[in-house]
């Protein structure tokens, strides 16, 4: 596989800190964007892992889920965000949430 | 029906005259009618443009400036390389007005001015020159045009990816796309930074930018060099 300068140049960074979350959901990000959920998914993953506060990584984890049409696994992470986001005391990103979940639903 | 018959006079039909734009007996708008100039009158709708006529027909425009600098004068003969040579005239004058106020609107490069004018029939020689002129009087600059392109595009978050292809589209040169990115870079370096909690020690600060960057399409070196700008020297 070709890999993309920016997904090398994150790679490059994420060995600095490989729990730094900011650069994980950048990863996941750029995997998804080329359309690879499972290296996608797999960042996200890692992303929530080292910080489960980081509540854009479940929307987006969640829309990379449904676009691959693993609307389950979509529904379940929208759940665990909007869980997190009502913890937070986020309303905007638990507006977002619900409105996915209820697409999804 | 024999109308004959009847005793009454029917005219002959006569064919239907239409009035054209100049007038019942405007022989031709052949603009190499030869014949001496009867009239030199200002455009009323735009002073800083003049009208040549012969016979009562407008036969050239041409910008008043340039009036004396041709020899137009009444009575002055109109010949045919006359014709041509106001004809010439008056497309550097046009293309000039239309670059001016393609300028005015926003920042255009040489290479976008030139294909402008093409897609509006006139000829590469004299857009060509237009804009040279342009560019030697300041109006036009290219480095300019490719900076607004990309401040444009980066206000629309645009990737740097998308920025290099839009000024490579407009014909920015490799020097001047280099400067215009790497401006690009620092602003949206800028941007990261505002963002960022100014509690992270400077490490994450500098890993967080950088990766920023490079989602955004700018190359490491890019990237490192509008990230030194704003937060200093990299850590160890």
């Amino acid at each position: 596989m070709v890999r993309m300068p920016s997904i090398a140049q994150l790679e490059k960074l994420l060995q600095a800190d490989p729990q730094d979350p900011f650069v994980l959901y950048g990863l996941a990000q750029e995997h998804a964007k080329r359309g690879d959920t499972a290296q996608a998914v797999l960042f996200y993953d890692r992303c929530l892992a080292a910080d489960p506060m980081y509540l854009y990584a479940y929307y987006h984890k969640a829309r990379a889920l449904q676009q691959a049409g693993r609307t389950e696994e979509a529904l379940a992470t929208v759940k665990a965000g909007g869980h997190f986001a009502t913890r937070a005391q986020d309303a905007h990103a638990a507006r977002e949430l619900s409105t996915l979940q209820d697409e999804l639903a | 029906m024999n109308w004959g018959s009847t005793g009454i006079n029917v005219p002959p039909l006569r064919p239907q005259v239409r009035p054209s734009l100049f007038g019942d007996n405007v022989p031709s708008r052949d603009i190499t009618t030869a014949g001496r100039i009867s009239a030199i009158s200002p455009d009323l709708k735009n002073p800083t443009v003049t009208f040549v006529k012969v016979a009562g027909q407008v036969v050239a425009r041409v910008p008043f400036v340039e009036v004396d600098r041709l020899g137009l004068r009444v009575g002055a003969t109109w010949s045919s390389m006359l014709a041509k040579t106001c004809e010439q005239v008056w497309m550097t004058y046009e293309s000039r007005e239309t670059c001016i106020k393609l300028m005015a609107v926003r920042e255009h490069t040489s290479v976008q001015l030139v294909a402008k004018l093409k897609s509006k029939g006139v000829n590469h020689e004299v857009a060509s020159r237009v804009v040279e002129d342009l560019k030697k009087e300041g109006v036009v600059n290219d480095e300019r045009a490719a900076e607004a392109i990309a401040h444009s595009e980066g206000k629309k978050g645009s990737s740097a990816t998308k920025v290099k292809a839009r000024l490579r589209s407009a014909g920015a040169g490799a020097e001047v796309a280099l400067k215009a990115d790497k401006k690009q870079a620092k602003e949206a370096a800028q941007k990261l930074v505002e963002k960022l909690d100014g509690r992270l020690a400077k490490t994450t600060k500098w890993r967080r930018v950088m990766s920023g960057l490079a989602r955004r399409g700018f190359d490491e070196d890019t990237a490192r060099a509008a990230t030194r700008s704003l937060l200093g020297a990299e850590p160890e």
